[in-house]
Parts: structure tokens; sequence; C-alpha cells
């Protein structure tokens, strides 16, 4: 018997037990599910060794040269306080290293919305009105009611009225309302997506059932 | 501590956002990246610990639910086990992945498909106001225009209507989430680096 | 120490040695030792010390020793849960990496089971209703405080309203009260609790029932040495202190007026406030202006008219020795005389709402509350019933009061109970208007609740064990029950609420298949039986889509564009929950390219996942290709960090990623030469199934990869969300699922054991299959929540 009949086996059986959970929660669903979360960490926690920390910094700090051990004795620093996290009584000590992974993270987050998104989406936005066909222009003009109408809709902004109520402006009210309707037909075309990535895995398992007990 | 974390993010943050602008500090910049880099496998590293500390603990006193717990600390910790000795490029290890962790999450998504109908289902008798109907509506069209028939195409549906409302409608308000999102990470980020905001526990 | 001793009551000298007044025949010297060790009273500014409380549990009812029960049942669970809390607590409060991890199940998934949330660790949230906890409705009220883990045994045993994990401020004074009179119930012997066997607990018990009081002596409570000791010396104060109905339930005397302030008060006062914390000052003031704003507790202030009232009578007051009852005295106080002097009629309207002319409908087990049993024991059954006792305390008087009836005389006779000083706020808690002895069947008269569950209740909470227990001189009481009609009200709200505890709830008959549940084994049959048919019989009678969208067009001419032997950025960045649809999607495309163009791959991910991922794409989907790991391809593994790793990858691929997963100089193998950054790839294709992802790889590499192609094969849920970075050119192409497959599959000449094709026809009968259940299903439940919705409003 060989090992991929084994493990062909263990996954048709992890296959049916997760779908078993059609019918309720259960037994087998949740020693599934344990399985996978044990399976899955254990496989994420060698993946973090053997392909970040061992070739990244232990190797370098071991044989690598002077400048490269002064220059990775911070991240080993940082790292032994991101360990102490692990303890709730010393997990204050790794707050350094977590402000640096926050630090840079934010920064960089930063230039790329502001590169990559910002920017190029408005002015992608502008652009097509430069079309000369008419249909071209409709669609231009709906996409743009929609990006204005949409980002009025996350406008939060209110006043108090009168008899106490809070409410949103006039105008404000008006675009919120049609920049639902833009965010309900978003919706929607994500959910037809999400349903179609779901029929996808779903005809993907039985496939896999096909092939494991030959057919189709 | 608090002060020296947020002097770390402040200036970390600062340093690796004018690389952005200023080429001469690219080297520093490309330095504090690496340190970032090495960080972030070290939290994943963390994070499992954390995971075994837990599950031990509630092994250890006997809670309820024990059980699985002990299941997934034995799966863990053999998984990590060969994990490290064999690398988790070794064929053994693909297998594992491709026999354990590919088959229950795709099983996971397909369970989704049968919710995601039931949902639409009884969306209407919980909620019945103009932003639902847009929804289902929208969602039914395009799901029919992304089929096909047996006896070939729905015309205009899969020509016409289907293109027009991704490459408009939705287009138009996918756009508008997308800045909206840019613009709070821009904001976000921006109270990170200046200190406003600390995520990292300097409060 | 001087000669002579002065009588608390009376104010007769007596000779030291006397054990009785002679005047009035009370006791003069106390019954008991002063405590000492663990039973020791508490001094100001002492943490109290835990008690063994559990010897309650078998007079409990039978209800609550099933609460208890099952909350014993997980009480080491749950006192791991709060350790575990505590430990999380202390934790600096920051979001951080392993915060998120011990708490996230704060604040989400209602229905997320206990086992799926314990996964990552998290404490569990509480089940709303466990089959077993439904069938009494206290147990769910108060589940929580019941099986509020703690970190002994003792608290475990302790009722949870008598052992609050962390008492308010406000409420420390009286906590320490409660513990200080529950020690004393428990004190005295380990024969004596009442978690001993039934048949001795009630006789210890009543040796045990005087002990509070004992507590509050003079002369035995060292809380109350610092003020009490001094006065004595200093005359008369103590005794003006000590109440009144207090003194009479040891010696039967006559009620004995406050006498008028002497001129060595000050002294006496002065002394007494060196080292006494505010509120105790206050307690041995002289004028009611003593009470200080500063240090006494809001709660204390509040209290503090009705301390002041029997001082206001004070001037009035005869000096001593009369018997009759001053016309100013409160009824309450007044119907402690002895029986002797005791009005023969109520002096007020009785009310009628308990009276037992009309008796509520209750249980067996709820009615001992407002019997004449628990009323008519003794005076400090008397005192304290006034504070509404639950059904499971007042059932203790009758087996206590008979297993007195069994002592022998002497043993009855040393029950009696030593002259004792309350604390001020313990006066100021007693009712002044009402009339004592009906105030057991007066729950209006008890304090009202103004926190936690029971807020808004009165007398709920009960007083200390083995306080309301029977003396051995009964007196006549009163039947004046003065209750307004709000507190009557409150009353039958409470003996309604005792009644529903006590009566067991039937089970909620529910379905055992509910009709959702039906729905939804229905649309898995249906939809099962229509995807296994087409998928098993390998049906392919639904076309490919002919028209291929615009976007998937762009990306086959992205591809095609590539020159022959380029290197190519391959960006494996899904999760393996997706697997067969990003492995449709992209194997037209990808077999396109390859074949075509022979590129060298450079596969990378940022998800942990992805390089095996990456090796079964190349393995199974372009099996065909024959590429070789090493020569036609390299494989550089996870890339960690999210969006901080890709930016770094961006800017140098080189130094941030050296190696490839066999730890090999990645660069330097034939896949990546003459490449040292990323615009020196010729296309970037990005396979993702998250919006996130994607946009990290459009945002980050936008500046750095020149004239790269980006190409995205996409999970249909993400595609929407990228066509807005098609339409705007930073992505040349797009292929997203299914659809966009077929597309390129139909430029790649529609080949018929394609995955695309062999998936197609289920693709399509499921997308139908959906639309049909949506529209039909859907308008039923619109029509059904349209008639819910009209019989709402017209009821």
């Amino acid at each position: 018997m060989s090992l991929d009949f084994i493990f062909g086996i263990i996954a048709f059986l992890l296959t049916l037990m997760v779908f078993s959970y059609l019918i309720g929660d259960n037994l087998f669903f949740r020693i599934a599910i344990y399985i996978f979360v044990g399976v899955a960490a254990g496989y994420v926690a060698a993946v973090a060794f053997r392909q970040v920390i061992l070739p990244d910094l232990l190797t370098p700090l071991v044989y690598g040269s002077s400048t490269e051990k002064i220059t990775l004795a911070v991240p080993l620093l940082l790292s032994g306080f991101l360990l102490m996290k692990i303890i709730p009584s010393t997990s204050r000590i790794g707050a350094p290293a977590m402000a640096v992974l926050a630090g840079v993270g934010a920064a960089v987050a930063v230039g790329g919305a502001v590169t990559g998104t910002l920017f190029p989406q408005i002015g992608a936005t502008v652009d097509a009105f430069a079309s000369p066909a008419a249909f071209q222009f409709v669609n231009a003009v709906i996409v743009l009611v929609g990006v204005v109408f949409t980002l009025i809709y996350f406008h939060f902004g209110a006043r108090t009225a009168s008899d106490g109520s809070v409410r949103r402006f006039g105008l404000i009210e008006i675009g919120a309302f049609v920049g639902s309707i833009f965010i309900a037909i978003t919706l929607g075309t994500l959910f037809a997506g999400v349903y179609s990535a779901a029929l996808t895995a779903f005809i993907e398992r039985l496939h896999f059932f096909g092939t494991f007990f030959g057919l189709g | 501590m608090r002060a020296i974390a947020v002097v770390l993010a402040v200036a970390t943050g600062l340093l690796v956002l004018i690389g952005y602008f200023i080429p001469t500090l690219a080297p520093i910049q490309s330095m504090i990246l690496n340190w970032a880099i090495i960080l972030s496998g070290a939290a994943a590293l963390v994070g499992v610990f954390n995971l075994i500390w837990v599950h031990w603990g509630k092994i250890s006193r006997r809670e309820k639910g024990s059980l699985y717990s002990a299941i997934l600390l034995i799966c863990l910790i053999a998984t990590l086990i060969f994990g490290m000795l064999l690398g988790p490029d070794d064929s053994n290890m693909r297998l594992l992945v491709n026999s354990i962790i590919v088959p229950v999450e795709a099983t996971l998504m397909a369970l989704l498909a049968v919710t995601l109908v039931y949902a639409s289902i009884r969306l209407l008798r919980r909620r019945a106001n103009l932003m639902s109907v847009v929804f289902l509506a929208t969602a039914l069209l395009l799901l029919i225009a992304s089929a096909t028939l047996p006896f070939g195409e729905i015309g205009p549906l899969n020509n016409f209507v289907r293109p027009w409302f991704q490459h408009a409608w939705a287009l138009g308000g996918a756009r508008g989430i997308l800045i909206g999102v840019a613009l709070g990470t821009l904001m976000t980020g921006l109270r990170v680096l200046f200190g406003a905001d600390r995520p990292y526990g300097g409060k | 120490m001087a000669d002579t001793i002065k009588c608390p009551v009376c104010g007769e000298i007596n000779p030291a040695d006397l054990e009785f007044c002679q005047n009035c025949q009370s006791r003069l010297q106390p019954l008991t030792g002063p405590l000492r060790g663990e039973n020791a009273p508490i001094s100001p500014g002492q943490a109290p010390t835990k008690k063994v409380t559990s010897e309650l549990e078998p007079i409990l009812p039978q209800w609550l020793r099933n609460a208890r029960q099952q909350a014993r049942r997980s009480a080491e669970e749950e006192a791991a849960r709060a350790e575990e809390k505590q430990k999380t607590k202390s934790v600096p409060s920051g979001p951080d990496l392993l915060a998120g991890l011990a708490s996230q199940s704060q604040e989400e998934e209602e229905d997320v089971p206990d086992w799926l949330a314990n996964i990552t660790g998290s404490p569990a949230k509480k089940k709303k209703a466990e089959a077993e906890d439904a069938q009494v409705k206290f147990v769910e009220l108060g589940r929580d405080e019941m099986a509020e883990p703690s970190p002994s045994d003792d608290e475990n045993a302790a009722p949870s309203w008598m052992t609050p994990q962390e008492p308010a401020p406000e409420r420390d004074e009286l906590s320490d009260w409660f513990k200080q009179a529950s020690a004393s119930a428990s004190s005295f012997d380990a024969s004596t609790s009442l978690g001993t066997a039934p048949e001795a607990a009630p006789v210890e018990s009543v040796s045990s029932e005087p002990e509070p009081f004992s507590n509050f002596d003079t002369s035995n409570s060292d809380w109350l040495k610092p003020e009490t000791a001094p006065l004595e010396e200093a005359s008369g104060i103590v005794h003006r202190e000590t109440p009144d109905w207090l003194k009479n339930l040891d010696t039967g005397a006559p009620v004995v007026p406050p006498q008028p302030p002497t001129s060595n008060e000050p002294p006496a006062q002065t002394q007494a406030q060196g080292d006494v914390p505010d509120w105790l000052k206050s307690f041995g003031a002289e004028t009611p202006s003593a009470p200080s704003a500063e240090g006494v507790p809001d709660w204390l202030n509040a209290a503090a008219p009705s301390r002041e009232e029997p001082q206001a009578v004070q001037p009035e007051a005869p000096s001593s020795g009369e018997t009759s009852v001053p016309s100013e005295m409160p009824d309450w106080l007044a119907s402690l005389k002895p029986a002797s002097s005791q009005p023969s009629e109520p002096s007020g309207p009785a009310t009628p709402a308990l009276t037992p002319e009309e008796p509520p409908a209750k249980t067996p087990s709820a009615s001992p509350v407002f019997t004449e049993d628990a009323m008519s024991s003794a005076d400090v059954d008397a005192i304290f019933s006034s504070m509404q006792m639950p059904d499971w305390l007042t059932s203790v008087a009758p087996s206590a009061q008979t297993s007195e009836e069994n002592l022998p005389p002497a043993a009855q006779s040393e029950e009696a109970i030593a002259p004792v000083e309350l604390p001020s706020w313990v006066q100021a808690m007693r009712p002044v208007e009402a009339a004592l002895p009906e105030s057991s069947s007066g729950a209006a008269d008890s304090e009202l609740e103004t926190r936690g569950p029971l807020a808004g209740l009165h007398g709920v909470l009960p007083s200390v064990p083995g306080v309301a227990t029977p003396s051995s001189k009964p007196k006549a009481h009163s039947i004046k029950l003065n209750a307004s009609e709000e507190q009557q009200a409150h009353a039958a709200l409470l003996e309604q609420i005792l009644a529903a505890e006590t009566s067991p709830v039937p089970m909620k008959a529910g379905s055992v298949v509910s009709s959702q549940r039906v729905l939804r084994w229905l649309i898995t049959v249906l939809l099962g039986i229509a995807l296994a048919g087409a998928t098993f019989v390998g049906t392919q009678i639904f076309p490919l889509p002919a028209d291929v969208p615009i976007e998937t067009s762009n990306a086959i001419a992205a591809v095609e564009a590539v020159p022959p032997d380029a290197p190519v950025l391959v960006v494996f960045d899904y999760e393996p929950s997706t697997v067969g649809e990003m492995e449709a999607s992209g194997a037209s495309l990808m077999d396109h390219l390859l074949l075509l163009k022979h590129p060298r791959l450079t596969l990378i991910s940022t998800s942990a996942t992805g390089s095996a991922l990456a090796e079964r794409f190349m393995s199974s989907v372009l099996v065909n290709r024959s590429y070789q790991r090493g020569v036609q391809y390299v494989d550089l593994g996870y890339l960690p960090g999210g969006l901080t790793g890709v930016y770094g990858f961006t800017q140098s691929p080189s130094l941030v990623m050296p190696y490839d997963v066999d730890q090999g100089a990645a660069w330097q193998m034939p896949p990546l030469q003459n490449v040292t950054r990323l615009s020196d790839f010729a296309a970037i294709i990005i396979m993702t199934d998250r919006l996130e992802s994607g946009r990290v790889w459009i945002e980050q590499s936008a500046l750095t990869r020149g004239n790269a192609s980006l190409i995205l094969i996409s999970s249909a849920q993400a595609g929407p969300m990228f066509l807005p970075y098609v339409d705007a050119g930073q992505v040349n192409g797009m292929v997203a699922g299914l659809n966009g497959a077929a597309g390129a599959e139909q430029a790649n000449g529609g080949q018929p054991d394609s995955v695309v094709r062999r998936y197609w026809d289920a693709y399509s009968l499921g997308l139908l299959f959906a639309v049909v259940m949506i529209l039909l299903g859907g308008l039923w439940n619109f029509a059904l929540g349209l008639r819910d919705r009209r019989a709402q409003e017209g009821s």
C-alpha cells in the first residue's frame, strides 16, 4: 500500500467528515477541523523557521560577515522580545518589536495607497471622459457617479436637528441613497463571484471523489 | 518600554516612508524592511507557540474539549517535527498539505455554496428593502449571465448585460470602495506614524 | 481595669465580677472570649479572609443545589478561564498579536460554537442556554454569579452573592461585614458547620447563631475596639451608641432611651478619633454633624439621616428606668419591647397585600419567606427578617428551632446574646418607620438592589447565615404591615419570581427538525445531485461561452507579448480553499504562455502554503510542459511580512529572497539569469483569491515594475474588485474565475480535457440551480415576510 494511497484515503475521509457538517455540527466535523488546524499550524511554523528564521537570521549570524552579524543583532533582539509575548507576564517586552512591525507596515501602506490606488484610480475616473464614443462616455458618467456617491455614502457627518434627532445633511442624505444603490450592485456582483468560487470548490471536491472511485 | 516602542514605531516608519522619495535613504530603508520581514517570520512562530501554549493548558487542566486540543497538539507537533527535519519543501510534506490542508479547506469552501443559497432565500424575509432587492437582483442577473444553457448562450445577458454591469455599475461602486479604503489606510497609517494610534500596545 | 462595670442597658453601676446587672438582670459579661486566629474579627483596613461557607449547602433548596452543582461542575473550567482572562488582562491593552489571539472571540460570532471558538485558545463565550440549564430560569439568570470562577475552594463553597469577585469600593464594608458574619457562622467548630450531617447540624447551628452578634460586641470586636474601648471608660457614650433595639434582644429589659450628652464626651470623642477611619469616627460622634463628607462614602452619607432620627429624640427622652415606649420611638423599635409593654394592637392599619387572607399562589418552598415561623422565632430573627431572606435561608429557621428545643436548658441559657454595638451604617439599614415584626413579610422594607441582575428588587440578598435564626426568647410581634403600594407590588413581584424559580420550566418541545434545517438539506441534496450527476457522468452539453471578456482578452494579449524565454515572475497567493478554482482559472493562460513562449519562471508566495500549492500547480496542471525546478523555474518559497515583504521584494528582490526553497543561491540559477530587479521580469503574473493580496502587489509594484506586464489570475470572488485596476490600466489583463478561464480556454483552442471544460457543465448547472432556488425561495420568503410584517402591524 503506497503512501499516496494512504494519504488519498485520508483526504477522502477528511472531505467526508467536513461535508458531514451539512447534516449538522458533529464529532467528525470537529475532529477534522482540529486535525486541519494542527497540521496547518505545524506547517506554518516549519515554513517560518526553515524558510525565514534559519536562512535570513540564524545562518548569517553564524556564518555571515561581522557587518551582517551586527546588522542582524537588532532583529535577533527584537525577535527575542517578540517571543516574550508568549508569556503574559513578560508580554510587554514584545511591544518594541510590534512597534517596528506597525511602524514599517504603516509607512508601506501609506506609500502604497497613495501611489498605487489613490492617484491612479482618481486619474482613471477622470480620464474615462476622454473617450469619444458615446457609450464609453455614458459608462464614464456612471462610474463617476458611482465613485462620488459611494464615497458620500461613507460620509457619516451629521448635525442635530431642532427636534433633537441626529440627521445627515439633506444633500448628503440623497447622495448616500444613490451611493447605497451602487454599493448594492457591487456587493451583488461580489456575491455572484463568491458563489461561483464556492461552487467551483464543490465541483472540484466531487471531481476528487470521482477520481478516487474511478468515476467520471 | 512604551516610550521606546513609540519612538521605534515613528522612527522606523518615517525612515521607510522617506525612502520612497529620497533614494539616498534606500539602504537604510532596505535594512529596516529586512528587519521587519524577519520579525514577521518570528511573529508567525510566536503565534504557533501561543496556540501550543493555550491548548496545552487546556489539556493539563482537563477542560471540556481537551480531547480536541490533544488531537490538535499531536497533529501540530508531528507536522512541526517532520517539517523541521524534512523541510516544508519535501515531497512528503507536500503530500501532507495536499491530503489534509487542501481537502479540508476546499470542502469548507464548498459548504459555502449551500450556505449562500440558503442565506439568499431567507434574505427577503428578514430584510425586504430597496438595497436588498437591488443586491439580490444584481446577483441573480450575474449568476444567470455567467452560465450557459445546453442549447447555447443566453445572448444579450452573456454578451452585453453582464459586461456592462461589471464594467460600469459595479466598477463605480468598487472604485469608490477602493478609494475609500485607500483614504482610510492613509489616515490610519499617518496616525500610527505620528504616534496618535499605537496598535503595538504603547498606550 | 475598673472594679465596677456599668450596665450597658440601664446604666446601673455593678461590681466587676457580676455576670448580670443587679438592676435589670442584663448580661454584663460577654458570652464569648475574644476571637483569635482565623476567627479573629476584622479590624478596619484589614482585608477580610475567605471563609468556608460550604456548610450552607445542605440546607439549600433543591433547585438552588442543582444550580450550584451545575455551576460547580464547570467551576474548574471557569476558574481556569478566569485565570486565563486575568492573565490576558495583565497584558497591556493594546491590540497586539497575542491579545488578538487570546481575545478575538470577544466581540464576534454568536453562532460560532464553543469548540470552534476555543480552537484559537480564546475563552469561549458562555452558551446562551444549554438544555439542562433551561430547566430552571434562575439558573440561567444567575448562572454567571453562581458559577463565577474563584481561586479557592472556600469561595467555591460560598454562595456567589456572598463572595463577590471584585467588590466595588463602596461595597467593601458591606461585603466585609457579610464575610465576617459568615465567618463567625462557620468558625466555631468544624462540626458546627451546616454542611455536616443533617442530624448534627441543627444542634450545632444553635450555638453558632449568636456569633455574629458577639462579633459586634464592643469587648470582643477588634475592629470596634479603637472606638469603643475609650468610650466605655469615658462613660455613657457607648451605651448611647449601642442600639436600643439590640440591647433588648438579650435582656428583655425595657427600652432605655439614649442619655443626653455628658460633659466628658469631647475627650472621649477625641480619643476615639485618633486612629479610627472617618466612618467610624462618626459612629461615636455625639452630634449628628459628625460624619465627614469627605471621608465617608456616598452610600454612608445617604444613610446618615436615618441614623440621626433616634438622636433627634434624645433631649426629650427620659433619663432611665422608664418602661413605657416614648411617643417618638419608631414603631419597629417599639415592637421590640417585651410583651408586657407591647401594645396589644397595631398602631397603624395593616396592609393587606401579604396578609393570610390573601395568600399569593406560591410553591411550598417559596412560602416560608412570608410565614409566621420565620417571623416569630426571635428578636434577632425579627430584626433581620426585614431583609427578606430567600427561601433556602428561611428554611434554616425551623430546623434550628427544633434543635434548640432539644437542648438542655443550660445550653439554651447560654445562647443569650451579649449586647452588641452595630456600626452606624448597619443601623442606618434598619427600617425606622415600618413595624419590624411584620417586616419579614414586607419585602419593600429591605434593601433595594440597585445593581446587578437583582436591580430593582427589595431584599433579595439574604441576611447572614446564623443570624436569621431563633433565639430562646420569643417575643410577641405586631402583625402590622406598613408597606406602601409600591412596596407591595415589589413584594408580589418577588414572590412571582421566587415561585417561577422553584417551579420547573417545561422544556421547549421544539421540533426535531426545524424548517430551516429541512431547507438546508433540500438545497444540499438537490445541488449535490445536480453537480454529482454532471461530474460523474462527464457530460459536456453546456457550451463554453463564445464571448471572451475584455479583461481576459487583454490578459491573453499580454501573455502573447512576452518575449520568448523571458523571465516571468509568478506569484502564488491563493489559499488551499480555492485551489480548484485557481488551478482551473490559471491552467489555460499559463499553459498558453508556456506553450508559446517557454518563459523562465520564478515562483514566490506570500502565503505559507503557497509554495506547496505552486509545486502542485507545476506538477499537475502544467505537467505536460515538463518544467523542472532549478532548470526552467525556480521557487523562491515563502515571502513573509505581507505588504512589507512585498515592498521589500519589489525594491530589491535578490536581497530579500536570496535563496530558493532548497536553500540554494536562487539568483545564480538559470531561470534568474540577468535578473536583479523587478523590472527585469518580462511579466508578473499574480494568482490570487483575495483583494488584499492582489492590491498589495499592484500598489507596491507600481513604481518599480517598469515595463513588466502585470497580469492577474483571480478567483471569481475577488475579480469585480480588481476591475477598477484593470480599467485604470494598472493591470494589463485579468482572468477571473471559471468564466474568465473559459474565455482563455477558447483562445487556447478549447481542449476537451481541460479543467475548465470538465467543470463547465456542473458549473452552469450549479449557477442555474442557484438562480431558480433563490428566485422561487426568495419570492416565497418575501411573501412570508410580508405576511409576518402585516401581522405584526395588525397586532
